[in-house]
């Protein structure tokens, strides 16, 4: 069948990230409400995909994103979702441990915070050993990481697999993936422990859920494989520890290529009705093995779900993650052409399934998916980071700098 | 309304001035105002009596404008009104600017510079002005970690503007506990909050906190905790009935089976119920494994959910295959009761084998290749016996199976069977069977 391969207009789409960043990032008088600095993560490292990031942007709106995120930074390391999390540094000094129940730094906040630095700036005021000694509190006995810490000294916050990421990814920006002496690794966060409860959460068909015990889910098995890459633990041979990450890689990639279903419009309109409930006729097949739609393929983040296109992200960055190769177990065409010409939006971005306004979570989600897989007018994506290759070199040079600053 | 640059009319008494930086907001808009209706201000200036002819005309038709007079009238002197309007370029008034009130600091804001007023005006979208207000006092309270009644009805007030605030919970149920307040009647109150905010997670954390709570308040008493267990279930169905997969409520619901030691009291049951709505629920079927394989009574500590467990018993394996099996009938190319066989047999070492001839049931392939046609009823049965002709060495059979899949009944994951076909070449293993001969890297693309 030929079918003719849609591409990437990158004109438009930069379009739409101008406008978000145009409407979401601050300028001086803005207050913000916690979820900005995720927001203004997104926008930054989309327009960094598309080859219009902050390196084109005038000094003073550089300046401008940079204080702005670090008016979030705690005085007592980590950062808070929003300046008005916070009170003012007076505030913190009379309250014992330094720490305060109503505004503590927040798990999530300071990964994207200093992911979103290090586009607009350096990392030299990042108080980046408070910051570590911070992260190394949010780690539960279990090896699970919490969002935050309170006044007591309590960890609150889920225990699943996405603050495991973002622990990492921070403590990789900061700290870096290379052996410590003695001294630096009393500091560390405790990495046996971080991979043994990410090992503990995979499931009987072999994906990943918020623990064993629970549903498999792609969002979940992303953070999980991904942490695993960012502490230098995924299993990349029979060789590997006996403590590498995962139980099972087979039966994860397995479960991963299951995700792809091939989409037709009719499978929506079916959706949105009740389905039908099945009768129970032993021995009487009601459905039969048919050769899916292979024009369009999207990805569900649980079996038996619709398609979304953010699963194409999770779903393909983590099989390139434990295929080291780009992803040749996937059949680029079709997933190109389903977000391409049943999610990608008129006026740019994506929606989250076909016919949906955009948004900026799916419309991120989408590039870097598409990145993953090589797309022509995108720069090549690291999976584990969810950044260009080319950004992850550059915070390796800021995590340089700020080490050789701090005297480390 | 007219824009701000409308042309002036010909008999305009002053030119048009050039775009102007005004002092303050107020100005702006005054400026604005006066701009948009120069035949009142000229009438005023010169008196009516001695405006010419078509001045006073279009002073009229300004008045009319700026009136809504025009409205009332019939369509065609609404048409010939509106001919004039246009030739003699009237622009159209706008109304009288308002007081601007004060800020939250007490300043004027008519007293702002346009370009501040701008941003006031954003600022004040984003607060959205009542949230701001009552975070800010909420601030205050917990600042002077006060817990009171009307903490409680601050907090109450704030979730129902915006339930994904964390800290607020937080310090709800610290408050709650302080206080000593109904624990019930706080349930039936997140009761609410959860079926209006499906997706929200911090309600969960709170019910588990308010949970645990009166746990420790019953104590041992059987019954009660029977009670409670009972009417949180029956809850966990109001949601169900609203998205059966909803991960939050499955995810309290396994935390509640641990605390509640619910393990054998009605959790096979339900999964059944829901599964009988909708066979191709795959959170109902993990809910399942977890129930059955996790359960203290006979399973080992500590086993994970991918590894044999010698103290599963074989009358409840039997089970479990029986009831995967049955649902596989209903519905062959449903995933997940497959993906539940795979995992029973893991847990109870057992081989694929063992289920050769069930998945066979679903899989006719002649004996020859070109010797009449195959009848294939499910990819998943396929793959399933791929895995188990590998696991009993019969490459070629596994081979063809593969191939099957990746040509005619699962195209799409042509590639991934593909590599299958590859890893069996090296290895001679299938998933389910052989592992830890597996090596990621290199060989995944040696094809």
């Amino acid at each position: 069948m030929a079918v003719s391969e849609p591409s990437l207009n990158a004109a438009l789409h930069i379009k739409y990230w101008q406008r978000c960043l145009k409407s979401v990032l601050p300028n001086g008088y803005t207050s913000m409400d916690s979820s900005r600095v995720t927001l203004g993560f997104f926008i930054l490292s989309a327009l960094d995909l598309l080859g219009a990031g902050a390196d084109t942007f005038s000094e003073d709106k550089r300046t401008n994103i940079k204080e702005w995120i670090l008016k979030c930074q705690h005085p007592n390391g980590g950062f808070c979702g929003s300046p008005n999390h916070r009170y003012p540094d007076a505030s913190y000094v009379d309250v014992g441990h330094g720490k305060q129940v109503m505004d503590p730094a927040n798990l999530p906040a300071t990964y994207f915070a200093i992911m979103g630095l290090s586009f607009v700036g350096s990392f030299d005021k990042i108080r980046r050993n408070d910051c570590l000694r911070w992260l190394k509190t949010m780690q539960r006995e279990d090896g699970s990481f919490g969002e935050i810490v309170t006044q007591d000294g309590v960890i609150e916050g889920g225990r699943d697999m996405r603050t495991c990421m973002v622990a990492a990814a921070i403590r990789w920006m900061l700290r870096g993936d290379e052996i410590f002496t003695e001294e630096e690794k009393k500091g560390d966060i405790d990495v046996d422990r971080l991979v043994s409860h990410v090992r503990a959460g995979q499931t009987y068909d072999g994906g990943i859920g918020e623990s064993s015990q629970h549903e498999a889910h792609a969002g979940y098995t992303y953070c999980a494989i991904a942490s695993l890459k960012l502490v230098n633990r995924l299993p990349e041979s029979k060789e590997s520890e006996p403590n590498s990450g995962l139980t099972n890689v087979p039966s994860t990639i397995r479960w991963l290529v299951s995700r792809q279903m091939g989409y037709t419009a009719e499978d929506d309109e079916e959706e949105e009705e009740d389905p039908a409930p099945q009768v129970k006729l032993q021995g009487v097949y009601t459905d039969e093995a048919a050769p899916e739609n292979e024009q369009f393929v999207g990805f569900n983040g649980r079996c038996n779900k619709r398609a979304d296109t953010c699963y194409a992200f999770w779903v393909g960055a983590a099989l390139n993650m434990l295929c080291h190769e780009k992803n040749t177990l996937l059949n680029v065409s079709p997933i190109r052409r389903f977000l391409f010409e049943q999610t990608q939006h008129r006026i740019g971005g994506f929606g989250k399934c076909p016919g949906d306004p955009p948004d900026i979570y799916h419309s991120y989600l989408a590039l870097a998916a598409l990145a993953t897989m090589n797309e022509p007018g995108l720069k090549p994506l690291d999976a584990a980071l969810c950044i260009s290759i080319q950004q992850k070199k550059k915070l390796e040079l800021l995590r340089k700098a700020a080490s050789d600053w701090t005297g480390e | 309304m007219a824009p701000k640059g409308s042309k002036a009319p010909k008999a305009r008494p002053k030119p048009p001035d050039p775009p102007k930086e005004y002092p303050t907001i107020a100005d702006e808009l005054l400026a604005a105002y006066q701009e948009s209706r120069p035949y009142q201000t000229l009438a005023a200036s010169k008196g009516i009596q001695n405006l010419t002819a078509n001045e006073k005309a279009c002073y009229a038709h300004a008045v009319f404008l700026e009136t809504g007079a025009w409205r009332s009238w019939p369509a065609a002197t609404q048409n010939e009104f509106w001919k004039t309007i246009q030739s003699e370029k009237i622009p159209i008034p706008l109304p009288k600017p308002q007081d601007l009130g004060r800020d939250t600091r007490g300043i004027e804001v008519g007293k702002y510079t346009p370009a501040e007023f701008k941003l006031y005006l954003r600022r004040e979208r984003e607060i959205e002005g009542l949230l701001g207000k009552t975070m800010g006092y909420l601030r205050a309270i917990m600042a002077a970690k006060e817990h009171s009644p009307r903490v409680l009805e601050l907090t109450e007030h704030i979730i129902s503007m915006n339930a994904a605030h964390y800290t607020v919970w937080l310090y709800r149920s610290q408050t709650l506990l302080a206080l000593n307040s109904s624990i019930p009647a706080e349930l039936e109150w997140v009761n609410n909050v959860a079926l209006d905010n499906q997706k929200n997670y911090q309600i969960w954390h709170h019910r588990q906190i308010l949970v645990e709570h009166l746990v420790q308040d019953v104590g041992s008493d059987e019954g009660k905790l029977r009670e409670l267990g009972k009417s949180e279930v029956a809850f966990m169905k109001e949601m169900f009935d609203e998205d059966a997969k909803n991960y939050h409520v499955w995810s309290y619901r396994q935390w509640l089976v641990r605390k509640l030691d619910l393990w054998q009291k009605g959790e096979i049951e339900d999964c059944e119920r829901l599964l009988r709505e909708d066979v191709r629920n795959n959170s109902a079927w993990a809910h399942r494994f977890f129930v059955v394989f996790s359960n203290p009574r006979y399973c080992t500590e500590g086993s994970k959910a991918t590894e044999f467990d010698g103290g599963i018993p074989d009358e409840i394996l039997d089970r479990e295959i029986e009831f995967s099996k049955a649902a596989c009938f209903e519905a062959p190319q449903n995933q997940s009761p497959w993906n539940y066989l795979r995992g029973v047999l893991k847990k109870g070492g057992r081989k694929l084998v063992s289920l050769e001839c069930f998945a066979g049931e679903f899989v006719k392939i002649p004996e020859k290749e070109g010797e009449g046609e195959e009848d294939v009823k499910s990819s998943h049965a396929l793959d399933f016996l791929a895995d188990a002709w590998a696991e009993k060495g019969e490459r070629e059979k596994a081979d063809r199976a593969l191939r099957l899949l990746g040509d005619k009944y699962d195209r799409i994951r042509k590639n991934y069977w593909d590599w299958r076909r590859a890893l069996l070449k090296s290895d001679g293993g299938g998933l389910g069977g052989i592992e830890g001969q597996f090596v990621v890297g290199a060989k995944l693309f040696g094809h």
